[in-house]
Parts: C-alpha cells; structure tokens; sequence
C-alpha cells in the first residue's frame, strides 16, 4: 500500500458513512455499499432486548460506573476526525473536558474555549475509543476458572479488576478504551463479567457497567471434563437451563411482586444477578462457534429464555445461521480466528464477512441472509490473541471481504451497542464519554500505530517511537 | 467463749512473726526496681535516661526518674538499654498444621502450642508476647493465639485463644487436596464416590466462597453468595464471631490483587481485619488506609541463609518488598513487624533494623514490636508499654536496640527473669572515642576488638558481635600497650641477682609472672617490658620480653630471649676485632646448629626413602620369669620429644614394694648419659603409678597407668611443662638393666647425627643471628659507633644502639644507616644554657627512638619521660612509636605486639585524653586480651 492508496481508502470511507446518521436506515441511494454480496437485509439489524431499562437510573440489578470525572479542557486537531456515526471531517477538531466529548466538527467551524488545550495531532487520524467484545485481561493472574461445578453464576470479574499490567497496558496501545472483561469458559457458566474502561485511576473508576454481561460457554472448551461436568451437550445444556431457570423463577416472582402480585422473594445473592440479565439490564455473552452449538444458543438462550444474547468468540461453520441471527435480533462478534476454510468450496472465508452479507461463496447451500452493517461486531479473546491486536482482527475481516465502513463501525458503534453502552461510547458524539484513539493513519491498516490514546478526557498513553509497539 | 481471745492472740503472733521475717518492712512483697541507663517506653517516644522501673507483684507499678523507697531490691542496668518485651505480631511458634478441609474455623493455634516446651530463642530475642498462627494454606484456617512465652502458670499464659480468624487470600487457597470421604457401608445407593475437588481453585472463585460460607454462619444479607462449603462440617460460630464484629480477620495476602479483595471483603462485611504480609500493599494502600485496616509484615530476609527463590533467576514466585512495611505506615496504618519465616526469634531486633533501613521511622518500628503490634493483637491492655499497670514484661539488652551487635542480656515475664544470657563469650569490645593502631592509623570513634587474647579486628563501626564485652570509653584514647624498652622489671633491685656478664642466664626464669612490681608498670599502660639484668663487660646478659599483666608464667613471656646487651667502645685500630670475634664465635655455633639441622633433614629423608626392612624377629629368648612378678617391677624404657627440640630418653628401674615403689630413673639427654638417680618416692595403687623425682632443674612428677607392660604417663618436667610419656617394660626383674638384645635394638637410631652441644651462653647470639632478637650495643664514641654500625650492618644481625654520645654532634659515624637507637629515661639535658632533647635530634635524623625507663620500680614513669621529651619536640606519634611499634620491630616483636591489628596481642591503654598530656591519665589497661586495670571509677 502506498500513500495515494490510503487518500483512495479514506476517500471512499468517507463516501461510504457521510449519509449513515446513527440509528437511521440506510439509504441504499445515497450510500452505496460497494462490496455488499446480493443477500443483505431490506432492513438494518436491529438488536433484541425489548425489556431494556431505558435510562440508566432504572436499572436496578447492575450498577453503573461514574461518568464526568475531572479533565482538562483538550481540543483535539488533527487531519482527519471519523465520528463513526457522522460524515467523516476533515481538518476536525474534538474538543472535550471533564471526560465528556463537548464538540466535533471541523477546524473552522469551532471556537475552542479559553483555557483549552489545543492538541495538534497533524496528519492523524481521530477515532473512537474502541470496544472489546471478548477479553480476559484486567487481572494479572490468569485466575478466571474454577471448573470445579458447571454453573458459577455466583462469580464476577469485577473482585479482579487490576489497572497496571501488560495487557491491559496494550490495550491503550491498542486503541481499546472500553473492555468486557468476563471469565473463562472452562466452565458452562463462568459468571459475570464486567464492563471497564482500560485505564483510569482506579478500578473503581475505570468501571462502565457491572455485570457487563453473563459469560455462558456452550461448548469447545467447557467439555474437558474436570468434575462432575456433563461432556456431551445434552449434559452442559442441561446444567446451564437449570441454573437459567432458577434465575428465571426468581426473576418472575420479583416482576409479580413489583406489579403487585404476591410475597417478595427472599434475597437470593446467587440468583441476584441473574434477575438482572432477565430483565435485560445486560447481555448473555455466548462462547459459541460451530452451526450445532450456535443453533442450540439462538434456540435456547434467545428464544427459549428470552435472554438478550450475543455471540461472541464467534467462529467457524457458524456464519451459516447469519440469517437465522438477523430474524432473531442476535448480534454476533467474530474473533479471534477470523477466518474460516470452507472444504465444500476450498475457500478462506472471512468471517466477518459472511456474518455481514451471508456469504457470497456459499456454493450448494442455499443463500441466507446476512447481519448487515450493523450486526458484527469483533473480538480477540485477549490475552490469547494480544488486546493490541484488535484492528488486526478488523483488517482480516476487510482483507477477507468486509466493507472497510462494517469493520470500523464493528469496533466501536457495533461493539458499543452488544454491550449495551452505546448511549456512553461507541462514536465521536457530543456528549459520549471522551475516549479517543489518535492513529497514525487508518487504524485497519497494520502499519498504522496508536499516537496518543485519551479515556475519560485524558491523556493515558503516548506512543514512544523508541519501542516497536507499546 | 474464752478460746476466741486466746485464737485472736495466736493470729496475732502469726502475723507478727511473718512480718518480721520480710526483708524491709517498708518495701511490699514481691517488689523490685530496675536501675535503667537508656528506658524505652514501647510507645515509640524519646527514651528516659537514668529512668527506674519499679515492679510489684509481676505488674510495672512505676516509671520515672524517682529513685525507689530505700531498700527495694535493685536490678542494676545502669549500663544498659531496657525496653518492653518484643510483642512478636506474627509467629510460627504453634508449628500448626493444615487440615486438608478448605474450611476449619473451629482449629485453634493454641491448641497445637506446646506450653512445655522451652522458648529460648524467642527469649534469646526479646520476645515475651507472640500471636500463634493456625495454618496458612486453607481458605479459612483456624484461629490464631495470643501467648506469653515464659512462666510456669500455663492458664495465665493465654492473653488470647481466639485472637483472630484466619482467612486466606493468597495463591495457596486455590490448591487444597482433593478429599476422599469414604462412606461406612458402601452400598449402590450409597456408593463410594471418588475423592471429592475442594474450591475455590481460581482466584475467581474465593469472594463467592467467602460470601456464601460467612452468609451461611449468619443472617445478614450478603450482596452475593456462591456454592460455598460443601460436604464438610464444621463449627461456624468463629464465621458468625466475625461478622458480629467479636472476632477479627487475619486476611492472608501477598499480591496485591489478593489485598485488594481482601480489602473489598472487608468493606463488604465491615469487619475488623488484619492484614497478614501484604507485601505488595503500595499500589493499595490508599484503599487500605481509608479502610483502616491493620498490617502485619514478615521482614523478607533470612539472614546467613539462602532465601526462597532466590537461587534462580527464572523463578517466578512474587518478590517480596523490603519498604511495604515503610509505606503501609507512612499512609497511617498501623504496622507491626516481625522476622521471616524460618528466622530464630532471637534475631527479631536484626529484622526490625532492616525494615528500618527500607525506610520505617525507627520509631514507628519498635512500636510495630510494642504499642502497635500490641494493639493490632487486642492485648495492649497487657503488653507492649511499659506503663504502670501492664505487666513487667521487659528486656535489658546491651545497647540501641537495632544495633547490630546489641543482644539480650535478660528478658523477664510478669515480673520473673525468664532468661539471662551466660557470658561465654570470651571476645572483649572497646569502644573509644580516638585510637591509634601505632602502625600509623587513626580511627575516629573507633572499636578494638579482642577475642581468646588476640585482636580480631580494629576500626571505626565495627559490628560488635553478639555476646561480646563491651567496654564504652566515647571520650577515651586508646594506644597500643606501651613497651619499656629497657628495664629491670620483675628482676630483683636494679637486676641484681642476674649477675653481669652472664648471657647463659635465663632471666625470664626468674620473673614471677605476678611480681606486684608490676603492678603500678600496668596501672601506667605498659603491658611489655625488655628486661635485663645490670650491665657489665662487653657482652653483659640477655634481655627478655614479658608481659606485665599475664595470667601466668607461660603467657608472661613473649620471647626468652629478645637480644643481648653488649657495648663496645674502643677505638683505634681493629678495635672492633674483640666485638667481632664475639660475633664470629656466635656464627660459628649457628653454622654447626645448621649444619646438625641439616644432616638431620637428610637422614631423615633418607631414613623415608629406605623401604621398610623385614619385621624385626620376635624375641625367642623370652625366658619365663622363675619368680611370680608384679605388673610394675622391672626396667622401663620411654622416648620423650619435647616440642621437636629435645630428645630424652627415660630410664626406670622399678620395684614394687607394698603399694610403695622404689628404685633409680636415669634421663639420658642428646646422647649422653648421666649417673641414675634415686626415685625421692612412689606409689603404685590399683594400676595407677605415681612418681616423684629430682628432674629438669626442679622437682619432677610422674602419673600415669600400667595395662600389659606398657606405662601410659603424664610427665611434669619443671618448666618444660606436662608431657606425655610411653614407656615399655623391657625386662621384669628389677636391678641392672637386662643387656639389650639385638632384636630389641632400634635400627632407626643408627647414624642418627648428633646435635651439638646446646651452649646457653651462646643461644643469644644465635638467636640474633638467626634475627630472632636484637643485640643492643652501648657505644658512644662516633668511631666505635661507625665500626659497630658497619660490622652488624655487613652480619645483617638486627641491633640497637645505645649511648650513642657522639650522634648528638651529627649523624656523619652512621654513614647514612639508620639503626634504632634506645634513648632514656633522661632525653633532655641542658648544654651551655640551651636545652637539648636527644630523642627529637635523633628523630630528626630518621632514626627509630625506643623509650626505655632503664629502672625497676619507677618503670611507670616511661610515659612520663616521653611526654618530657614530646614537651620539648618530639613529635607524639615518635614518641608513641618509641614505646609500641618502632620498640616492637627493632627488638623482633612485631608479630605479637607494638600496634592494634588483627592476629597482634590484646594489650592496650584507654587514656582519658592524649596519652602525652600529663593531666590525662589511664582508665583501662587490657593485657593478653584481659582487662587487668580498669581505673574508671578512680576519683583522682
């Protein structure tokens, strides 16, 4: 790649997200998806949880982290600002303080306030910070699996969370600023994970939302078999519908007793939490890769217990159900093997791709629907993959086939909305918290590196050009 | 109704007699006061100096400056530093192990304590308080203790026997062994079941656990809950204890993950906690501190040992911080201290020291072993301050605490001394403001140290070793004992009784080692005296060097012989010849020792290289004795070797009489043979032979056993001391000695060369030849000076000059040598109305000035006489050489004395100021390694 191709790359990402106003259909007129295969969706993805809180503050299982914490006054300028869910600026200026995004919008157009900071970031690229979908990273002990009883619904990442170790260093160096960190999948049900920015001053601090989601492995992992585990499906799914269900009990008794109906239920504090998953206060995040197992999530886990669910880890043969997926609001994060060698074709399919747009290589199989642009999203499992290698994940995508535009929005907007924190991050918008990656250039192209890496409105890591990557 | 006066009466004369039998009616029972020089509070605040703890009935009852009621019995530590007994925070004293159940609230750490059981190292530390910790390995482990260590009433041991419960954090928790909990009577509706997994197994896992299990014990609502224990029972009250807010955490936590949710249980339970070694709290001691939580540390290092991973660098268990004590307290919490596992207890000052040198105020440390670890131990009610009160629990050591060399002298428990430390130690520490070594060396607030008689090592802040004698002079000048170059000490008048011109006179034979004219030498600092008798004639007697301050006759002398006294002064032509031939005489003497030396040498190595003849035949004529024999009667032979110098043969011819033994003992000596003598007596009782004989210039004694012919003895020779002897029965009939048969001859003897003969006269010549000693020449006029210079100079004998006259007109008679010259008493003399000093003019010639008193009783006064020369230009460090390092090596004496280095005698003078200053006077003399004056207390 030379310089003229990566003026051709922004060009067209430019052309491709100038219309795409978040939350607005796509109009196929105006914004042309270039590489789009012949079976996206009339329809965006839309994601299913219709019993989600709709504030914050009527959440009454999870809890939030703080928001708005002291920050200087940044104006941040540099050649290119991609908001994500605005038209791409050039010549833009971000200005933010107080750990919130206060403007974007090109250079001439902002008067920045007295007592700013202006930050000249040159020929750099400003995005959003970016949100990992699947990681174990905020301990500095691999401590994440007990494997000892199948269903752990009382564990929670949140006791683990450490700010100073290396992977959680290189996810700054990343471009990663938000981080669902759950547990391992050595177990059906590893307990909760949790929602945290990767750098603040503290634990406490760093927090986005606690239980960021409910970490259920369904298989390719959890049957080793240490215990009383069952190894089969039938016996994993039967211990996690059972725990499911006690959950669900109870969260139906507490929904009777909120609407009047009946005694309330005595304080469960294993079951607590599952309360909070069943009135969609987070996600079920689903280690789940091949057609079989994801076939047993979409049915079990969405439609048999409602739950709002996102596959993560999402891997293999899997992208055949990309249509099942849509019709049921299931959004998918791919990764870390992002790529799939179809024996039926002798095809490397990029698996992102063909959760996208179905598969355009599908050869015998009947054609199904893709997610579209709003339906895939990404993930390392770090620190099995290294966290600063996010954007690689990104690239294989679009080098195996995937809109330039579907990879960008997969790490930020996408990832942002799986997890439920959309209205927080996700995008450059006026008012979202100030997490920024500053790049070199194009954060999908490999040789671009992270120059400066603001969380919460401040700066949390500068690139030293001394060190090869962090 | 009459019997009650009389019973009143009875009571009333009990009382009275009891009353009368204690000591002082004024002073309660069980009452004492301990004189403190340095008295540490526990509190961490300034020490009372000249303080007095007073104690009754096991209770500090007061501490202050107030001396106590007149005839309180004193414990004198007036030199000392008394501080409260250590409150050990942390311990491993229960040796309590782990259940293999994750979970066992209801194990007790005193349980496992062996009361019986001696605590002398922890006593030998200072230690008289410690918590017992149960086992450290499972998820909740026991309950610790809070114990004295000494005392014999075990019940009032126990400050605590459910101190705190014991909840582990850290990496072992995840690995409990797998249990196997067999049923009684396996049956398929009860089979067996394998052995059972024990969570939590990641660190995940161990806040759910704790929740649940502490949930169970109790009614409050925890904000979330897990599986928690399984199968196994236990008693869950301590669970229940804890979050009542009754019992105490002690949260086990090394990394600080662990810490940190720790911390986080601990503000979810709101429960008092202890922190068990967190040593990676820095990155959350904010947290901590905000909490309030307490510390306890384990100093991460074992002294003299190789330290847990350490050995590899690839090893990847968690490095310990030396400073997380330092910053745990600089945030306010409070710390207490204690050694690492595996340190004896008796070095738990020396681990206090370390966290000090990582940065801990010392203050805040030696409250981290008193008030602090008291209070974080809930026994501060007792313990940890010496406020009246508490218990006297208190400990004298020799000096500051976090000294290195400082040790515990005594430790006492609830009134009773619990340990005192026995004196075994022979090593002997002055510390003085100012020491010259006489080599040169100076050092500022400086330590001489002595051990078994010799100097270990001289320097400034030396570690004092642990049991040393420490003698404190901060104001004192310490020099090297001091040497008298020329004296008649220890001889009678003015050396009288060694006549002149008898060099084969032994005159340290005649010095009594503890002649009382030594002592006012010693009370002046000299510890080493040359000794001769009057001079006479040109080669007038021996000078020997001795000790003043010896412990006895064998210790006294440092060298028989350390040079001869000559003069020569004739001049003109070949005038030196008379001298010389003395010389020659004494070379001669020497070369036929060295050539013996030598033939000896070879015939003994060709005596090697013969391969070992044919076994000597047996003796066939043993003829069997016609008359019944005693075990002793007989002829004996016996070779004695004294110390490879002197060869004797032993000649006994024996009968048994009764139990008395008569007969002859014949010693033969370098081969010849003198006239047998008559045994003066002997006995001879169930085995055992005594002997008493005229031997070796004295009186002789013989002991020893017979078993099979054979003498197994011990042989006391006058002043050649004990030696063993073994002598064989060559024949059991007394009389003539049997003629030797042929096969009893020694083949080894034949051609053994012969020595020649030792002629005692001549040994001093020899010996300075051989530069074993000095020859110390008088001779004043310049041309017998320049003949004498000349002709020991070409010999290369060592020798010293005295007299010396013409010198003071110019140094031109010495052509450019530089021969040590031995000068006083009188140094300074008045020339035509100017003063002369012959030891500055000298000095300023370059030559070596040796002080010496030339008197007997007035020896004392050497100091003086170089302190009168000093006044008149002499530099002091001359002068002191002239009485320590240049006197040592001019006469050969350097290897033992003349200057404060290691391996060199412990001889020494601590003066009150300079040693030249006539107002300075002495204050400790040490001799041989022993304090022989200790003028301290002297009121001048």
């Amino acid at each position: 790649m030379n310089a003229s191709f990566r003026l051709v790359v922004a060009a067209a990402l430019a052309a491709a997200t100038l219309a795409a106003q978040d939350g607005a259909p796509a109009a196929p007129a105006a914004a042309p998806q270039p590489q789009a295969g012949p079976n996206l969706p009339d329809k965006p993805f839309e994601l299913w949880r219709p019993r989600r809180p709709k504030e914050e503050k009527d959440y009454q299982v999870a809890k939030w982290g703080p928001r708005g914490l002291p920050s200087p006054g940044y104006a941040f300028r540099a050649a290119k600002v991609l908001p994500i869910t605005q038209a791409p600026i050039v010549d833009g200026v971000v200005v933010t303080r107080n750990g919130l995004i206060e403007a974007v919008s090109p250079a001439k157009d902002v008067t920045i306030p007295a007592g700013y900071e202006v930050v000249d970031c040159g020929d750099a690229v400003i995005v959003p910070g970016f949100v990992e979908m699947h990681c174990h990273i905020a301990s500095e002990s691999f401590d994440l699996n007990d494997t000892v009883h199948p269903t752990n619904p009382e564990f929670r990442t949140l006791d683990l969370i450490s700010m100073e170790h290396d992977q959680i260093r290189a996810a700054r160096a990343g471009g990663v600023s938000v981080a669902l960190y759950i547990p391992g999948s050595g177990s059906n049900m590893g307990g909760f994970g949790t929602l945290t920015k990767t750098w603040a001053k503290s634990p406490e601090e760093a927090l986005v939302r606690f239980p960021g989601s409910l970490k259920i492995a369904q298989a390719g992992n959890p049957e080793r078999g240490s215990g009383d585990l069952g190894t089969d499906m039938m016996g994993m799914s039967e211990g996690i519908r059972m725990t499911l269900l006690d959950g669900k009990r109870y969260w139906e008794q507490h929904e009777a007793w909120q609407a009047g109906k009946g005694e309330k239920p005595k304080f469960d504090p294993t079951l607590e939490l599952l309360r909070g998953l069943f009135r969609q206060e987070y996600l079920v995040s689903v280690h789940t890769q091949i057609y079989q197992v994801v076939l047993q999530t979409l049915q079990m886990l969405r439609h048999e217990m409602g739950l709002w669910t996102v596959v993560v880890h999402g891997e293999f043969d899997a992208y055949r159900l990309s249509g099942n997926a849509y019709e049921s609001g299931m959004a998918v994060a791919a990764g870390p093997r992002n790529y799939h060698f179809d024996r039926a074709t002798s095809q490397f399919l990029g698996l992102m791709q063909t959760w996208h747009d179905g598969g355009k290589y599908y050869a015998w199989r009947d054609p199904v629907l893709g997610l579209g642009r709003d339906g895939v999203g990404v993930n390392t499992d770090s620190p099995v993959v290294p966290q600063e290698q996010l954007t690689v994940q990104a690239a294989i995508g679009v080098r195996l086939g995937l809109p330039h535009e579907v990879a960008l929005r997969a790490l930020t907007i996408n990832n942002a909305r799986f997890a439920g924190i959309e209205h927080r991050v996700g995008s450059l918008t006026v008012g979202k918290d100030a997490d920024l990656g500053i790049w070199s250039g194009d954060p999908i192209d490999p040789r671009s590196a992270v120059q400066v890496m603001v969380i919460n409105g401040q700066i949390c890591y500068r690139r030293d050009p001394s060190r090869p990557v962090w | 109704m009459r019997a009650i006066p009389f019973a009143r009466l009875l009571l009333a004369a009990a009382a009275f007699a009891a009353a009368a039998l204690a000591q002082d009616p004024a002073v309660p029972a069980r009452t004492f006061a301990v004189r403190c020089g340095t008295l540490l509070l526990g509190d961490g605040k300034a020490p009372l100096r000249d303080a007095w703890l007073v104690v009754v009935d096991g209770k500090v009852r007061s501490v202050g400056m107030d001396a106590p009621v007149a005839g309180t019995p004193v414990v004198d530590a007036s030199a000392r530093v008394v501080m409260p007994g250590i409150v050990a925070v942390d311990s491993d004293l229960a040796n309590a192990a782990d259940s293999d159940y994750q979970y066992a609230p209801d194990a007790l750490a005193v349980d496992q304590f062996d009361f019986e059981r001696s605590q002398l190292a922890a006593l030998q530390g200072g230690v008289t308080t410690a918590y017992l910790s149960p086992g450290r390995l499972r998820l909740v482990g026991g309950q610790g203790a809070v114990v004295k260590l000494a005392g014999s009433d075990l019940v009032a041991r126990v400050l605590d026997d459910t101190a705190a419960l014991r909840v582990n954090f850290a990496e072992a928790a995840l690995d409990a062994p797998r249990v196997f909990e067999p049923t009684a009577h396996p049956t398929d509706e009860d089979p067996l079941e394998a052995a059972r997994i024990q969570t939590p197994t990641a660190r995940i896992s161990v806040l759910a656990e704790l929740r649940a299990a502490f949930a169970a014990a109790t009614d409050k609502d925890l904000r979330a809950g897990g599986e928690g224990p399984a199968e196994h029972r236990f008693d869950e009250r301590p669970l229940a204890d804890v979050v009542k807010g009754a019992l105490p955490l002690r949260a086990g936590a090394f990394l600080a993950t662990d810490i940190r949710r720790a911390l986080l249980f601990q503000q979810e339970l709101g429960v008092r906690m202890v922190l068990e070694d967190p040593q990676e709290i820095a990155e959350v001691v904010d947290l901590a501190a905000a909490q309030k939580v307490a510390a306890t540390f384990r100093v991460p290092v074992r002294f003299g040992r190789a330290n847990p991973g350490g050995e590899d660098r690839l090893d990847k268990s968690p490095e310990p911080r030396a400073d997380a004590a330092a910053k745990a307290a600089a945030k306010g919490l409070l710390v207490g201290l204690a050694p690492a596992p595996g340190v004896p207890m008796r070095d738990y000052l020396m681990a206090v020291a370390v966290a000090v040198r990582h940065g801990l105020p010392a203050d805040k440390a030696l409250r981290a072993v008193g008030a602090d670890a008291a209070t974080i131990l809930g026994v501060d009610g007792r313990v940890g301050t010496l406020q009246p009160g508490k218990d006297a629990d208190f400990v004298v050591l020799s000096g500051d605490p976090l000294a290195v060399g400082t040790l515990v002298e005594q430790t006492w428990v609830d009134g009773e001394r619990a340990y005192a430390r026995k004196s075994s130690s022979t090593a002997l520490a002055i510390r003085a403001g100012l020491i010259h070594d006489g080599a040169g060396r100076s050092f500022r607030n400086g330590v001489v140290l002595m051990q078994d008689g010799r100097i270990k090592a001289v320097g400034e802040d030396l570690a004092i070793p642990y049991g040393a004698q420490v003698v404190d002079l901060p104001q004192a000048v310490v020099t090297p004992g001091l040497i008298d170059a020329f004296s008649h000490l220890g001889l009678a008048g003015e050396g009288m009784f060694v006549p002149p011109g008898a060099p084969n006179q032994r005159v340290h034979d005649a010095i009594a080692h503890d002649d009382p004219m030594f002592v006012p030498a010693l009370r002046e600092g000299i510890t080493t005296v040359l000794v001769a008798g009057k001079d006479g004639g040109p080669v007038s007697g021996r000078v020997a060097a001795v000790k003043t301050g010896a412990a006895d006759h064998a210790s006294m002398t440092v060298r028989p012989i350390a040079g001869l006294r000559m003069s020569h002064d004739a001049i003109g032509p070949d005038a030196i010849r008379g001298f010389a031939e003395q010389i020659n005489r004494g070379k001669q003497y020497v070369e036929a020792w060295r050539k013996h030396e030598k033939d000896l040498a070879d015939w003994q190595a060709g005596k090697k290289a013969e391969s070992q003849p044919a076994p000597a035949p047996q003796p066939t004529e043993d003829k069997p004795e016609a008359a019944p024999v005693d075990p002793l009667s007989g002829v004996w032979e016996g070779d004695l070797d004294v110390q490879g110098q002197i060869q004797l043969k032993f000649t006994l011819d024996l009968k048994l009489a009764g139990n008395k033994v008569e007969g002859t003992i014949k010693i033969s000596f370098g081969g010849r043979e003198v006239p047998a003598q008559p045994i003066a007596g002997g006995t001879f009782e169930g085995g055992k032979l005594k002997l008493e004989f005229r031997g070796m210039g004295g009186s002789a004694t013989l002991e020893g056993t017979i078993k099979d012919d054979v003498l197994t003895s011990k042989i006391t020779l006058g002043r050649m001391g004990d030696q063993d002897l073994i002598a064989r029965r060559i024949s059991k009939s007394s009389g003539a000695p049997a003629p030797r048969r042929a096969s009893a001859s020694k083949p080894d003897e034949d051609g053994k060369p012969k020595a020649p003969k030792v002629d005692e006269g001549l040994e001093p010549l020899r010996a300075a030849i051989e530069k074993r000693a000095a020859l110390v020449v008088r001779c004043n006029r310049g041309a017998a000076i320049g003949d004498v210079v000349e002709l020991l100079e070409k010999e290369g004998i060592p020798y010293v000059l005295t007299g010396v006259e013409d010198l003071y007109d110019g140094a031109a008679p010495l052509k450019g040598r530089k021969p040590a010259v031995l000068v006083g008493p009188e140094t300074v003399f008045e020339d035509k109305g100017e003063l002369k000093n012959v030891a500055s003019m000298l000095a300023d010639m370059d030559l070596p000035v040796l002080f010496g008193s030339g008197e007997c009783k007035n020896a004392k006064l050497l100091p003086l006489h170089a302190a009168y020369s000093v006044r008149y230009g002499l530099s002091p460090a001359d002068a002191l050489a002239g009485m320590s390092s240049a006197t040592a090596r001019a006469f050969r004496l350097d290897d033992r004395v003349g200057t404060l280095q290691k391996g060199k005698d412990a001889d020494l003078v601590a003066f009150s100021g300079n040693p030249f200053e006539p107002q300075s006077r002495v204050l400790v003399v040490v001799c041989n390694g022993r304090i022989v004056v200790d003028r301290r207390e002297d009121k001048q």
